[in-house]
C-alpha cells in the first residue's frame, strides 16, 4: 500500500495566492509610481517653463528697458542742467517728464514694491527742486548780462565827455578819469570772469580803491558833476544789493550747486535702476534656483525611473522563474504521478513545498490510496485469486465447509491436499518479484490441470502455497493425485537453479481426509494437511506425507 | 597839490589796515579760521557749519582780511556724501568762502575724478603740494600745487601736504603721493619768490623734518588735521603748529606783525566757545534744505530690529559685532558663496541702536557711507589665512582692516607677532584647507587689497552678472526688507583666546 509521498514537512507554507496577490499588487506599485514620477516630472518642467515665459524673460527684458529709461533720462537731466536758455530748459523737462512717467508706469507693473515707487516719487522731487534751481541760475544768467550791458551803456554815455574833450583840446588831465574808467570797467569784467569767490571778492575790493579814485579825479575835470553821477551809477549797479557783485557771487555759488545737484540726482537715478535691476536679479537668481532644483529633481527622477525598471524587469524574470520552477515543473512532476499511478506502478513523488500544488498532489495521494484500499477490499470481498485467477482462499473456506457437510449427509470422505513451492524465497530473491508471480501463475494453471473431475477444487492458500479440496476422496485416492500432481510438476519442469533439491521447481504435499469415521471440521482438516505438509518439508521436500490420525 | 592829495589819499587807503602810524613798530593784524574734519552738515558736535558761518561773519566783521583756511577732511564719508559725493559739503563751503581748501585723505572717498568735478563746482581753490597725476602730468585737474594769497597787505604763502598713505588706504590707481620734504623747500623758494612774506604749512601725518623749517623758520606756522577725536594728547602749539580734530574742527587765530618784518609774527589762539556763536540763519535754512532732502530720499523704514545692537568704533574694529555678522551673512547669502569677509572700516556708525529700533535707509547708509561694490572671487584655504592674519594684525591699534565675517570661525591670540596670530580656522564646521578653494564675498576694496589685504588682489575675480555691481549697502537694505525683523547676534565667530 502506498503512503502519500508529499513531503510538506515542517516548510513553512508559502501560498501561491499569496505570491500572486503580491506580484501583481508590485507591479500595479511599480507602474503607478513610473506614472506619477513621469507625470510630476514633466508637471515640474511645465510649472518652471511657465516661471522662465512668465517671470524670468519679461523680467531680463524688463530690467534692460528699466536701464534705458534711466539712462535717458540721465541724459535729459544732464541736457537740463547745460540748458542756457527758457526753451531749452522746458525741452529737457518735457523729456524729464515722459521718461519719469514711463519709468513710473513700468516698475508700478512689474515691481509692487513701496520702496521703490517712494525712491521714484522722490526723483521726481529732486528733479523739480534741480528744475527750480535751473531756472534760479537762468534768470541769474539774465540779471548779470542786464547789467553787463547796462555798464556798458553807462561806458558809451562816458565816451561822449572824451569826444567833446577831443574838440576842445583840453588839457590832458581830462582824460585820467576816462582812462581810470576804463581800467575799472576791464577789471569788473576780468571779475566776471573769474570762478573764485575770493579773487572776485579781492577785485571788487580793488573795484572801491578804484571808485575812491574816480570820485577824485571827477572831482578835479570838466564835467565834474556828469562824471560823478555816472561814476555813482556805476557803483550802484555794481555793489547794490542787486548788484553785479553779489549777483556774481550769487551765480558762483548757484554754478556749484548746480553741477554738484546734477551730480546728485544723477546718482540716484542710478541708485533706483540698481535697485531695480537688484530686485530684478533677485527675482531671476529665484528662478535659476528653481531650474536648478527641478533639474537635479528630474535627474533623481530619471535614475528613479531607469532602477524601477530595472528592478522591474529583474522581478518579472525572477517571476517567470518562479513560475517556471514552482509551478510548470512541479506541475509535471504532478502530472507524472498521475500517470504513474493510473499505469498502477509504485511511485515516488519529489514533490517539495507548501503550496497549492502540494495540497494538490496530497489530495491525488490520498484519493488512490483510498482506491487501492477499496481495491482490497473488492479483492477480499471476490472469490478469485487475482493473480493466479484461481479460487481464493475465501471461496476455499467456503467450499471446504460445503463439502465436508455434504461428506457428514452422503457418509463420504473429503480430502485435502496443502502444497507449498519448495525454495520459493530464494527463486524470488534471485530471479525477482514478477518472475515470482509468472511461476505462481503457472504453478496455479499446471495444479488445475492435473485435476481430472469436475468436482475437485484447487486454491491459492496464501502467498506460495495452494490448496485442493477433493470430494468423495479417501485416503488412497488422496495420495495417488498427490503422486500425479508432484509428477506434473515434475514435467512442466520450472528452472529453478537455486532450488537445493534439483534445478526445477518442486513441491511439498500435505495429505488429510475427514471421513464417516472421523469427521473434521474444516480448520481441524486443513490443520492437519499442513501437519503433513510440514512433515513432508522435514522428510526432505518434494513428495507428499499423510496426515495420520492421532 | 593834487599829488599831495593823492600821495595822502594813497597813504590814508595803506593805513586802512594797519595801526599806529609813525610809532616806532606799527604792528599788522590779521585773523585766520581754521576748520577741517567736517563731514556731516547735521553733526552732533558742539562745532557745526552753521556756527562756523556766524564764526566767520564776526571775524569779517571785525577784519574784512579775514584768511578762512578749510583744510579739508570733509567731502566724505556721510550719508549725504555717499549720495552726492561731497558736492553739498562744496555748496556750503562756496557760501562760506574760504580761500582755499587742503586736499586730505578723506577727500579721495570717491576717487581722483569726482574730486576734479568737486574742484569745478568749488568757488575757491584747492590745494595739494605733493600730489602728481601721470595724466596731467602735473597736480591732479583742478588742484594747485600751492597757494599765494594776498590779504591785508601781507602776501602768505599756502603748502598743503597729502598723507601718502592715502594711496593705500583709499586705493588710489592713479594718483602718485610724493615724500614732501624736497617738494616743500622748493615750494617755499618759490612762493618766497613770488613775494610770500609768511609760508603756512597744512599736513595731517607728522615728519621728522618739520620741527626743524618751523624752528628756522621756513615755515613761520603748521595747520594741521589729526584724525583723534580731541585734541587732549596734542602738545604741538609751542612750535607754531594749530590742530583741529573730529570734535575740535575749528581754530580761530590772530596773527599779528610788525610791518616791515612779518618774520617776527605773533599768533594768538583764540578761544572758540561754540556754545557762545548763534547759529547763522542764511547757513541753517541751507543746511535744513539739505537734510530735508536728504530725509525725504533715506528716512524711509525698511524693517525693524528685535535686539539692541551696537557699532561703536572701538567695538567695531576689535571683536566680532553683531552687525558685521548680519553684513557678512547679507553678502554670503546675496552672493552665493561659501564665506564672506568684510573690513570694519566699511561701518561708520558709531551708534548704540535700541532694541525694537525703527531701521531706516538712512541708518545703513550712514553705517556703510562708502560706496562699496560687492565682489566675489575664488580663494584658497592658504590665502584665506593670510588675509584672516592681516585682519588681526592691528587689533591693538583698533584699525579698519578688522575683519567681520560669515561661514568663518576662528581663535587668534592679539599678543603673537604679526603673521602667527591665527590659531585655529573653520570654514562652515570644517576645519580649512589650505589647498581647498573656496567661494569669498567681499568688497571691490579688500579685492584691490585695501586695509593690507593684498592677498585678495591676488585671487581670482568672479564675474557678477548685473550690468551695475549692486553696493554693500544695497544687498544689507535688501536682505532687512526680505527679513523685516532682523536680531544680529555675535556668536563666536571671532575668538581672542589670550585675553
Amino acid at each position: 500500500m502506498n503512503a502519500p509521498q508529499i513531503t510538506k514537512g515542517n516548510k513553512k507554507r508559502i501560498s501561491l495566492n499569496r505570491i500572486f496577490s503580491a506580484a501583481a499588487v508590485g507591479i500595479l506599485i511599480l507602474f503607478l509610481l513610473l506614472a506619477w514620477l513621469i507625470y510630476s516630472s514633466l508637471i515640474s518642467f511645465k510649472v518652471l517653463l511657465n516661471d522662465v515665459a512668465e517671470e524670468s524673460l519679461p523680467n531680463i527684458v524688463i530690467s534692460s528697458k528699466l536701464y534705458g529709461e534711466s539712462s535717458r533720462l540721465l541724459e535729459a537731466t544732464e541736457q537740463l542742467s547745460k540748458s542756457s536758455s527758457e526753451a531749452a530748459k522746458r525741452l529737457a523737462e518735457q523729456r524729464i517728464s515722459r521718461y519719469l512717467s514711463q519709468l513710473k508706469r513700468i516698475s508700478e507693473q512689474n515691481y509692487h514694491s513701496e520702496f521703490l515707487s517712494i525712491q521714484l516719487e522722490t526723483i521726481n522731487l529732486e528733479i523739480a527742486d534741480f528744475t527750480a534751481l535751473i531756472k534760479e541760475s537762468l534768470i541769474l544768467n539774465q540779471q548779470i548780462s542786464d547789467k553787463e550791458k547796462a555798464i556798458y551803456r553807462l561806458f558809451t554815455l562816458s565816451l561822449a565827455f572824451e569826444s567833446d574833450a577831443t574838440n576842445q583840446t583840453q588839457s590832458k588831465d581830462n582824460y585820467i578819469w576816462s582812462m581810470q574808467l576804463s581800467k575799472t570797467l576791464v577789471s569788473v569784467s576780468r571779475g566776471l570772469n573769474m570762478n573764485r569767490l575770493q579773487e572776485v571778492r579781492g577785485l571788487f575790493r580793488q573795484f572801491n580803491n578804484d571808485l575812491d579814485l574816480l570820485r577824485n579825479y571827477a572831482k578835479q575835470e570838466d564835467n565834474s558833476s556828469e562824471k560823478l553821477k555816472l561814476t555813482n551809477n556805476l557803483a550802484q549797479l555794481i555793489l547794490h544789493e542787486d548788484g553785479l557783485l553779489p549777483l556774481k557771487i550769487k551765480q558762483l555759488r548757484i554754478a556749484g550747486r548746480v553741477i554738484g545737484r546734477e551730480n546728485f540726482v544723477h546718482n540716484i537715478i542710478q541708485d533706483f535702476a540698481r535697485l531695480l535691476e537688484y530686485s530684478a536679479k533677485e527675482t531671476e537668481a529665484q528662478i535659476t534656483q528653481k531650474m536648478a532644483f527641478t533639474i537635479n529633481r528630474a535627474e533623481t527622477e530619471t535614475s528613479i525611473i531607469g532602477l524601477a525598471l530595472v528592478i522591474g524587469v529583474i522581478f518579472l524574470i525572477v517571476l517567470i522563474l518562479f513560475i517556471q520552477k514552482n509551478i510548470v515543473s512541479r506541475l509535471l512532476v504532478l502530472n507524472n504521478l498521475v500517470k504513474g499511478k493510473i499505469k498502477g506502478e509504485k511511485v515516488y513523488s519529489s514533490l517539495t513545498g507548501n503550496d497549492e500544488i502540494t495540497d494538490l498532489a496530497s489530495s491525488f495521494m490520498l484519493f488512490s490510496d483510498t482506491i487501492e484500499q477499496q481495491n482490497v477490499k473488492l479483492e477480499h470481498m471476490s472469490l478469485s485469486d487475482g493473480l493466479t485467477n484461481i479460487a481464493n482462499r475465501r471461496a476455499l473456506d467456503v467450499r471446504l465447509l460445503h463439502d465436508i457437510e455434504l461428506s457428514v449427509r452422503k457418509k463420504s470422505h473429503v480430502a485435502v491436499l496443502l502444497m507449498d513451492i519448495d525454495f520459493f524465497k530464494l527463486y524470488n530473491d534471485n530471479y525477482g518479484h514478477a518472475a515470482g508471480d509468472e511461476c505462481l501463475k503457472k504453478i496455479a494453471s499446471v495444479i488445475k490441470h492435473s485435476l481430472k473431475r469436475s468436482s475437485d477444487f484447487v486454491a491459492r492458500y496464501g502467498g506460495e502455497e495452494f490448496a485442493c479440496v477433493l470430494p468423495d476422496t479417501e485416503l488412497l485416492g488422496a495420495a495417488a493425485i498427490a503422486e500425479q500432481l508432484l509428477h506434473s510438476i515434475r514435467d512442466a519442469n520450472v528452472e529453478h537453479k537455486f532450488s537445493k533439491i534439483g534445478d526445477s521447481i518442486t513441491l511439498s504435499i500435505g495429505v488429510a481426509v475427514s471421513g464417516p469415521e472421523r469427521v473434521l471440521l474444516p480448520d481441524q482438516l486443513l490443520k492437519q494437511a499442513d501437519k503433513a505438509l510440514y512433515l513432508a518439508k522435514s522428510k526432505g521436500r518434494n513428495q507428499y506425507c499423510i496426515s495420520t490420525n492421532e | 597839490m593834487f599829488t599831495t592829495f593823492r600821495w595822502l589819499g594813497a597813504l590814508i587807503f595803506i593805513s586802512v589796515s594797519s595801526f599806529a602810524w609813525g610809532s616806532p613798530a606799527p604792528i599788522n593784524k590779521i585773523s585766520l579760521v581754521f576748520a577741517a574734519n567736517m563731514p556731516e552738515i547735521s553733526s552732533s558736535n558742539a562745532m557745526s557749519y552753521a556756527k562756523l558761518a556766524s564764526l566767520l561773519a564776526l571775524s569779517r566783521q571785525e577784519d574784512e582780511y579775514t584768511v578762512f583756511v578749510f583744510g579739508g577732511g570733509s567731502l566724505g564719508p556721510s550719508p549725504l556724501s555717499s549720495l552726492d559725493r561731497g558736492s553739498h559739503i562744496i555748496d556750503i563751503l562756496n557760501t562760506l568762502e574760504p580761500d582755499m581748501m587742503a586736499i586730505s585723505k578723506r577727500e579721495f572717498s570717491y576717487y581722483e575724478d569726482e574730486l576734479t568735478l568737486r574742484s569745478y563746482e568749488a568757488a575757491f581753490p584747492f590745494i595739494s603740494t605733493n600730489l602728481f597725476d601721470p595724466l596731467t602730468k602735473g597736480n591732479l585737474e583742478g588742484v594747485n600745487t600751492n597757494l599765494l594769497i594776498e590779504k591785508g597787505g601781507i602776501k602768505i604763502g599756502f603748502i598743503s601736504i597729502l598723507d601718502e598713505a592715502v594711496v593705500q588706504e583709499y586705493l588710489l590707481q592713479r594718483v602718485k603721493v610724493e615724500e614732501p620734504k624736497e617738494l616743500i623747500n622748493q615750494q617755499i623758494k618759490q612762493l618766497k619768490r613770488q613775494g610770500a612774506d609768511l609760508i603756512v604749512l597744512i599736513y595731517s601725518q607728522e615728519k621728522d623734518y618739520y620741527p626743524e623749517l618751523l624752528a628756522a623758520k621756513k615755515i613761520n606756522f603748521a595747520l594741521r588735521l589729526s584724525s583723534a577725536e580731541d585734541l587732549q594728547s596734542e602738545a604741538k602749539e609751542s612750535l607754531n603748529i594749530f590742530t583741529v580734530a573730529n570734535k575740535h574742527p575749528v581754530r580761530q587765530l590772530s596773527l599779528s606783525w610788525p610791518v616791515d618784518s612779518p618774520a617776527e609774527l605773533q599768533i594768538e589762539d583764540n578761544d572758540i566757545v561754540p556754545l557762545s556763536l548763534l547759529d547763522d540763519s542764511k547757513m541753517v535754512l541751507l543746511i535744513d534744505e539739505y537734510k530735508r532732502r536728504l530725509n525725504r530720499l533715506l528716512n524711509q523704514s525698511i524693517g525693524q530690529l528685535t535686539e539692541p545692537m551696537q557699532t561703536l568704533r572701538e567695538l567695531v574694529r576689535t571683536q566680532e559685532i553683531a552687525f558685521g555678522n548680519f553684513i557678512a551673512d547679507s553678502l554670503k547669502e546675496a552672493t552665493n558663496a561659501d564665506i564672506a569677509i568684510i573690513n570694519s572700516g566699511v561701518i561708520r556708525g558709531d551708534k548704540n541702536y535700541q532694541a525694537d529700533s525703527i531701521i531706516t535707509r538712512a541708518d545703513i547708509v550712514r553705517e556703510l557711507p562708502f560706496r562699496s561694490h560687492v565682489a566675489v572671487v575664488t580663494i584658497t584655504g592658504q590665502q584665506l589665512l593670510l588675509a584672516l592674519e592681516n585682519g588681526v594684525s592691528e587689533v591693538e591699534f583698533a584699525k579698519g582692516r578688522f575683519p567681520q565675517v560669515a561661514g568663518i570661525t576662528f581663535t587668534y591670540k592679539a599678543k603673537h607677532p604679526f603673521g602667527s596670530r591665527i590659531q585655529s580656522i573653520l570654514i562652515n564646521g570644517q576645519v580649512l584647507q589650505p589647498t581647498k578653494q573656496y567661494v569669498l564675498a567681499t568688497t571691490d576694496y579688500l579685492v584691490q587689497g585695501g586695509d593690507g589685504y593684498t592677498t585678495l588682489s591676488m585671487t581670482q575675480n568672479k564675474s557678477i552678472t548685473t550690468q551695475d555691481t549692486p553696493l554693500l549697502s544695497d544687498i544689507v537694505i535688501r536682505a532687512i526688507q526680505t527679513k523685516q525683523r532682523i536680531a544680529p547676534k555675535v556668536e563666536g565667530r571671532i575668538v581672542r583666546i589670550d585675553q
